[in-house]
């Protein structure tokens, strides 16, 4: 029923934690932490380290990510920062800067 | 329109100018320009600033709604309030200074404030009133003074406690030990 969005005109400035999907629309500063998915929507500012399972951005993201199951860069979506993730997609259009790490043994 | 899952804990601070609905747990401060609701279970621990507050789950710290303030019947909040107007239905739970802004009709707070600075006027006036008091003692012959004091008594004429006792409505007969023991039980 109630499922977790960041509206546009919101700004949090702290750390966002659980275990249920997130839409961030707005604008986050500080830690995402969750065991679920996160979707950074066009338009959105997120300026945060990320740890989730799965991360799909179309927005601004800073930061660093850590997804154990997958991370997609829309074609909408910028991104500054490392990712460590099994599974990484970035789209023809997308920004990205910075360092990949898929642990390949 | 904002919403802050069940399973979702914030910490830090909240702020923009849309509707923002808390099912889970903020710990932090919320400065919204719109209308908040804490849901059922929800829970705010810290400030929250608003204009309409709709509180169904648990607030902890401080409610400012600027235009209202519901705390609907599972309300459990233990906070201080500065609102406009407040809602409470039956059967919600509320510790916690209420402040409301009444244009100015309440008269109580500035008389509460202005009692202590009278205090210190009567502190003033017991000084006087010891040294008055030793004067009459010496002077038993006065009419009014002469009841308070066993020894006024002893140190009465017999004349003068009959007139005594005729004030009294009391029997003039007997000796001046009987009328002083007259004078002292009907006191």
């Amino acid at each position: 029923m109630a499922e977790t969005v960041i509206g546009k005109s919101i700004t949090i400035d702290g750390e966002i934690s659980g275990n249920e999907p997130v839409i961030v629309e707005g604008c986050v500063k500080g830690k995402i932490s969750l065991q679920s998915s996160v979707v950074i929507a066009n338009g959105a500012v997120v300026e945060a380290d990320i740890n989730t399972e799965e991360i799909e951005i179309s927005g601004h993201v800073t930061g660093n990510i850590v997804a154990s199951d997958r991370v997609e860069i829309k074609a909408d979506g910028k991104m500054v920062g490392d990712i460590k993730s099994p599974r990484i997609l970035i789209a023809d259009g997308a920004g990205f800067k910075g360092h990949i790490d898929m642990d390949v043994d | 329109m904002t919403t802050i899952g069940p399973n979702i804990k914030v910490e830090g601070q909240i702020s923009g100018d849309e509707d923002l609905t808390i099912y889970g747990r903020v710990d932090g401060t919320i400065t919204i320009n719109a209308n908040v609701i804490v849901a059922e279970n929800g829970q705010v621990h810290g400030t929250l600033i608003a204009k309409e507050v709709i509180v169904i789950g648990h607030v902890q710290g401080t409610i400012n709604a600027s235009s209202l303030l519901v705390l609907e019947q599972s309300a459990r909040v233990v906070a201080d309030i500065e609102t406009a107007s407040l809602r409470m239905e039956a059967g919600a739970q509320l510790s916690g200074d209420v402040i409301m802004d009444l244009d100015g009709e309440v008269p109580t707070r500035p008389q509460k404030k202005s009692s202590p600075q009278t205090k210190p006027a009567p502190k003033a006036t017991p000084k006087p009133a010891p040294k008055a008091t030793p004067k009459p003692e010496p002077e038993p012959s006065a009419d009014e003074d002469e009841y308070e004091e066993i020894d006024d008594l002893n140190e009465l004429t017999v004349k003068e406690l009959r007139e005594l006792c005729q004030d009294y409505d009391l029997s003039t007969k007997g000796t001046k030990a009987q009328l002083i023991k007259r004078l002292e039980e009907s006191e």
